[in-house]
């Protein structure tokens, strides 16, 4: 029998699921003019917490540097944030290794 | 099933109006608070499978009122950037074989973004484009959407 070449034993890269995605630590951080520059800046630094309590797949509401709730869907998480904080503008991410992108469209002027 | 069918002129792709509103919870919102809900924005629309989330110029976004729900990143040339999340209400007008204005979502996520062109302020992108049935017809100039 013909021995097999063990190419990895361990691998550090994680699997990259298919669609539009990035790894949650290549996130770009908030930029200045950005309305949700503070919440951004909290998520990015909360996921991995997050993650690691085992909240992968729920939404978490964001509203300044405060952690309000963790909602088990988008539409829950909006809802509880508009009630609370009806005049604001409030970030409701979702809580996932692999975070969801925009893919950008040949029709956007980027430089603007 | 609402179908709009209709021409398009040159060599741009596709056309065609919409109404973007605020979103169905906002309106109940503002209406229970005795607010007053602004009246939806008639804007253009291309169809646009280059993109995975329909897209706002921020222009509508501001005269709107929208308030962000969050930010999500995109890659460009430029490197990875985030862009503003805001929930819309869309729809058709009652134009090209629609007799009533047909609310394709009460609430829908879309990308608020700058750089689209003024003639042309919303990206109706393949969020949307997966609920439809969209024949274009090349030759003729035409296009039938079903939704």
């Amino acid at each position: 029998m013909a021995a097999h070449r063990v190419l990895h034993t361990k691998t550090t890269i994680p699997f990259r699921p298919l669609g539009s995605v990035i790894h949650y630590s290549e996130l770009a951080p908030a930029t200045t003019d950005s309305t949700l520059a503070e919440e951004w800046e909290t998520f990015r630094r909360e996921l991995p917490e997050l993650l690691a309590k085992g909240f992968a797949g729920k939404h978490v509401l964001i509203v300044g540097s405060e952690i309000v709730v963790i909602a088990d869907t988008f539409v829950e998480a909006v809802a509880e944030g508009r009630r609370r904080f009806p005049d604001r503008p409030i970030a409701v991410p979702l809580i996932a290794e692999w975070q969801p992108m925009i893919r950008p469209s040949g029709g956007i002027r980027w430089a603007a | 099933m609402g179908r709009v069918s209709m021409p398009y002129a040159g060599d741009d792709g596709p056309q065609f109006p919409v109404l973007i509103g605020l979103d169905g919870d906002r309106v109940t919102a503002l209406v229970d608070a005795g607010g007053v809900v602004p009246p939806p924005v008639f804007a253009t629309a291309t169809f646009d499978t280059g993109t995975n989330i329909s897209v706002l110029s921020r222009e509508i976004a501001a005269r709107l009122g929208l308030l962000p729900v969050g930010q999500r990143s995109s890659q460009t040339a430029g490197g990875v950037v985030a862009a503003s999340l805001d929930l819309v209400g869309f729809g058709l007008p009652p134009m090209f074989g629609l007799t009533e204005t047909a609310i394709l979502e009460e609430r829908l996520l879309v990308a608020v973004l700058p750089g689209l062109p003024d003639d042309a302020p919303v990206l109706f992108g393949m969020d949307l484009l997966n609920r439809c049935l969209l024949t274009i017809n090349g030759p003729a100039r035409s296009f039938a959407h079903e939704f």
